[in-house]
């Protein structure tokens, strides 16, 4: 999806809800949506508050009298795409509320807005997050979710399970009557499914699918291959064949291709196949977990030669890399509230480098940070910082070395070391 | 919470987010035009870090106050950090009356252009809220409509302007004012 359109949107109900608060005290469930639809993106918010601004300008406008309306009349309700010009507000109408105000009684009418607000309530009884416009478009076809740098988002999906999207992450979502499948086409995101034993969950990066039923866990595209770590619950993490690499968006080929998944599974190894894959290093090269990575999932599809070649069963607490060459590095136990926390908005940073870790930041923010000191950029640095935060970020590497700090406009921060390079 | 509260609380209700409102708009928490991706995303962060249902009770009141809160503590932040350049002091220097106006001259009729490009309902809509100070019933009696439809004219009409308003001159008629 365009960003322009995804902006395009967001004004339009920016606009929408600022005329429905408006009005009158709104009930709860209407602020509860209207909560959730200003924490699914930055992007909103950023609409709500000019909407707020063309509000302000209106106010302080003086001219009106100069404002004509001549043919006000004429451009009437026909344009509006209303059945026909409405006189003393008789017509019947689904105007929510207070409209019989003036006019007798309200007619009887349908409440589809209601009834949608009713599914919206159960959803976020489950989830506590809910979004008002995603609904309608994930139902009728795939969707896409898309944020740009700086941009997080939690999206909830039709079946009452949410994923917390990082910054600079694609997802494609396809859900069919036996399945629910999401691609994650860049980044990571934070799944936490609804349970559906019927329906499994199904995560896609890179030929390494995650299959969930009830349970959260984060997926991450990295370098050296798909991440996967659990939080809740148990996960299914395997190698498929390249040829079941998700469709280009649009096309509706995923229902063949979901009764072949567990077929073509046992070339998984052996194939790379048609799909270019990135620069992703040997299986035989130590990958920082050492040497004995490789041997170690050696020795697991050696226990199941066939269709389950190379199935990792992950629990609560564990991590796993599938790197694309269809190699497993070993399962590792995790603190996985500290290895999710990105989907919090927080950066946890253990042993990184000063270059990693400002690298992790500019993903978040507007402001973006420059390292010019090759000395710097390879200190390590640790802790857990608010990814909203770099200037924390600095405060914080200002103490453990004299960097110095200049700031060429609002939007770039250059670190450099002081005068004398002080490294241990 | 009753769906309805009384007519006591929606007074209440009303002076909840019109107070946070006017100090996001005017005074030291506006947000300057320039700066508004910046606060929506800081916003943005704090909205999630909230508890959402404190935010429930009064959402609009919660996002200006913050939004005219970030601004605040950003304006401070650069005051210090930022060499002052010399554009925004001879601003300071020329003393504001005359040019002020002039600038002020200049929004107006930017909004009345962007007015213009309104269809004339919507411009009668527009008018019968702002220079008549009516509410969305009177302006649907007044007007032989629904509601429905004047509340449809009205975000359609927001959303034009909000397209066709230049931001910046948005910040001069709004910033700094009352």
């Amino acid at each position: 999806m365009a960003a322009s359109n995804r902006h395009k949107r967001a004004s339009e109900e920016a606009a929408a809800w600022w005329v429905r608060l408006q009005d009158e005290a709104l009930p709860r469930a209407e602020r509860e949506q209207f909560v959730d639809w200003l924490r699914e993106s930055a992007v909103h918010v950023a609409e709500m508050l000019r909407v707020a601004k063309v509000h302000g300008a209106l106010e302080q406008f003086r001219r009106w009298a100069h404002v004509s309306t001549d043919g006000a009349d004429e451009d009437n309700i026909v344009s509006l795409g209303m059945p026909s010009p409405v006189t003393g507000g008789s017509t019947p109408s689904i105007d929510r509320e207070g409209e019989g105000a003036a006019s007798g009684p309200p007619p009887p009418v349908s409440f589809p807005f209601r009834q949608r607000l009713r599914l919206y309530a159960l959803a976020a009884s489950f989830t506590a997050i809910v979004i008002a416009g995603a609904w309608p478009l994930i139902s009728l076809r795939g969707q896409t979710i898309q944020t740009e740098r700086g941009e997080r988002r939690e999206v909830a999906l039709p079946d009452g399970s949410v994923v917390a999207v990082d910054p600079e992450t694609r997802l494609r979502v396809k859900f069919e009557e036996h399945t629910r499948r999401v691609f994650l086409d860049r980044g990571r995101a934070l799944f936490r499914v609804a349970k559906n034993s019927d329906r499994p969950f199904l995560v896609q990066a890179d030929g390494t699918t995650v299959r969930a039923v009830g349970t959260a866990f984060g997926v991450e595209r990295r370098k050296q291959g798909i991440m996967v770590t659990v939080a809740e619950g148990t996960v299914a993490v395997f190698q498929e064949d390249s040829a079941l690499s998700p469709p280009s968006r649009g096309d509706n080929t995923t229902t063949s291709q979901a009764s072949n998944i567990s077929q073509n599974r046992n070339t998984a190894t052996e194939n790379p196949g048609a799909e270019t894959l990135r620069g992703v290093p040997p299986p035989s090269a130590s990958n920082g977990e050492g040497p004995s990575a490789s041997d170690a999932r050696r020795e697991r599809v050696g226990e199941f030669p066939t269709r389950q070649a190379a199935e990792v069963l992950l629990t609560a607490g564990e991590q796993v890399i599938m790197q694309s060459s269809g190699t497993a590095e070993p399962v590792r136990k995790v603190d996985s509230d500290r290895k999710l926390a990105w989907a919090k908005g927080r950066l946890d940073f253990d042993n990184e480098t000063v270059a990693t870790a400002v690298e992790e930041f500019n993903r978040y923010n507007r402001v973006q940070l420059h390292v010019a000191d090759e000395v710097l950029a390879k200190r390590p640095v640790s802790g857990v910082f608010d990814a909203s935060d770099p200037e924390s970020f600095i405060a914080f590497i200002q103490t453990v070395a004299p960097v110095r700090v200049a700031r060429s406009n609002a939007a770039d921060i250059i670190l450099t070391m002081a005068a004398t390079p002080a490294m241990k | 919470m009753s769906d309805r509260d009384t007519k006591g609380s929606l007074a209440e209700w009303f002076r909840q987010w019109r107070v946070p409102l006017r100090k996001f708009l005017t005074g030291k928490g506006a947000v300057p035009a320039a700066d508004l991706e910046d606060v929506a995303q800081e916003v943005f962060l704090r909205l999630m870090r909230y508890d959402r249902t404190e935010l429930i009770e009064h959402p609009q009141a919660y996002l200006y106050k913050m939004a005219s809160n970030v601004a605040a503590e950003w304006a401070i932040r650069w005051r210090y950090s930022r060499p002052h350049d010399a554009k925004w002091l001879s601003g300071l220097l020329a003393s504001d009356q005359p040019e002020q106006n002039c600038a002020r001259g200049d929004a107006e009729d930017e909004i009345q252009r962007a007015i213009n490009m309104l269809s004339p309902r919507q411009r009668a809509v527009l008018k019968l809220q702002f220079a008549d100070g009516l509410c969305h019933a009177e302006i649907a009696e007044r007007l032989g409509a629904t509601q429905r439809s004047v509340k449809r004219l009205l975000s359609k009409s927001y959303e034009k302007l909000r397209h066709e308003l230049d931001q910046e001159l948005l910040g001069v008629i709004t910033d700094g004012r009352e």
